[in-house]
């Protein structure tokens, strides 16, 4: 976990080379500078780490009810055993972040006049978000999945903002919940042409102290199609059968 | 720098990271399932007594992204397979880009998608 979360942090944070190549200021010269307003492409990458060893209680200032919560969601976790609790191991839908670190699949960005489509290989998720100028919703009406989301250009960073969830989701892998009063800020910066990295701020008064954060770091993967990959019940029970069962009896 | 998808999307908990077996092996089956691959071969153990594994591998997708497909082993193969054991003993494990390696017909049959092996002379 260490390695992973290492590289991630060396991804994002690459100092920026400036006064090379003539490229605009703000913006790195190697490889190709990023187009602007313009995040189209199949993305491959990882937001925190992938998988079920990732506790955030150090990090994640879980209030009581998260805490508890927290705590029955990893219980088979600190068994050393896998993670059935997971709603995604049952198909739920995974939810936001959480969509992007379900598993080793990329995403695509797709972008028309007033709208943003991003959709996702895992699970076959996707998302819509509003780049009209219209707000979230005050009143969010039933909770969903996914939320509801509206998108913004800040400069050139794509700010998205969703809201209005259930709280049935998991934030990571490590099981860290939230409330339906979860509100999620996503902030998208093309570093440059290959590399899009992603700072997520979790805000849920109801589950954390304060908002708290993520990142993440994807490569443009030009010649790459977006595959299926539905999650299946049928094929879970197999995988539970031959794998789950087996390697977590004492 | 390689930044390694270490884990599949249920975690590793299962599996002894610290743990290391190398082994040659003959394949029984690739099933090519959802979410994860599984590869079966028997391969003897240090008494020469022939035991049946399964191993977890990533997803089709990302297998296919890595130069496999389904047809890539088949049953019979001979293979040397380097892989991480279950931690209860069960005869199952976990191959993963980084510390595992599948060898067939003397080539190392990639575990990354990022870069592809060519298939091995036949479809």
């Amino acid at each position: 976990m260490q390695f992973a979360a290492s590289c991630l942090t060396l991804a994002v944070f690459l100092p920026a080379v400036h006064g090379q190549n003539d490229a605009p200021a703000g913006k790195t010269a190697n490889p190709v500078a990023a187009p602007a307003h313009d995040f189209e492409g199949v993305w491959n990458g990882r937001l925190g780490t992938v998988g079920g060893t990732n506790i955030n209680k150090d990090t994640a200032p879980m209030l009581p009810w998260a805490r508890a919560k927290f705590d029955y969601n990893t219980v088979e976790l600190k068994k050393g055993g896998s993670l059935t609790r997971d709603p995604t191991f049952h198909c739920d839908p995974t939810g936001v972040p959480r969509v992007y670190a379900t598993g080793l699949h990329p995403f695509e960005i797709v972008q028309t006049r007033n709208r943003i489509f991003l959709f996702y290989e895992s699970n076959h998720i996707w998302r819509t978000v509003w780049m009209d100028g219209r707000q979230l919703p005050k009143d969010p009406g039933e909770p969903l999945w996914m939320g509801t989301s509206v998108g913004r250009w800040e400069g050139d960073d794509l700010v998205i903002e969703t809201a209005g969830f259930n709280d049935k989701t998991w934030i990571d892998a490590a099981g860290s919940p939230h409330s339906d009063a979860l509100h999620v800020v996503e902030r998208f910066r093309r570093v440059d042409h290959d590399n899009l990295q992603l700072e997520v701020t979790i805000e849920d008064p109801k589950a954390y102290a304060r908002p708290w954060k993520m990142m993440g770091a994807f490569k443009l993967k030009p010649s790459w199609e977006i595959g299926e990959a539905f999650c299946v019940a049928e094929d879970q029970k197999d995988f539970e059968k031959s794998i789950l069962n087996p390697t977590r009896r004492p | 720098m390689v930044c390694s998808p270490l884990l599949a999307h249920h975690g590793t908990p299962a599996y002894d990271l610290t743990k290391i077996i190398s082994t040659k092996a003959t394949v029984t089956s690739l099933e090519w399932n959802n979410p994860h691959c599984l590869l079966h071969f028997d391969a003897k153990d240090e008494k020469s007594a022939l035991r049946h594994w399964t191993l977890e591998m990533y997803n089709p997708l990302y297998m296919t992204r890595a130069g496999w497909s389904k047809d890539t082993l088949r049953p019979g193969d001979e293979i040397e397979v380097t892989f991480h054991p279950s931690k209860n003993g069960a005869s199952n494990g976990i191959v993963r880009i980084g510390d595992s390696k599948i060898v067939y017909r003397g080539q190392a049959l990639s575990l990354d998608e990022d870069a592809p092996f060519l298939p091995a002379g036949r479809k």
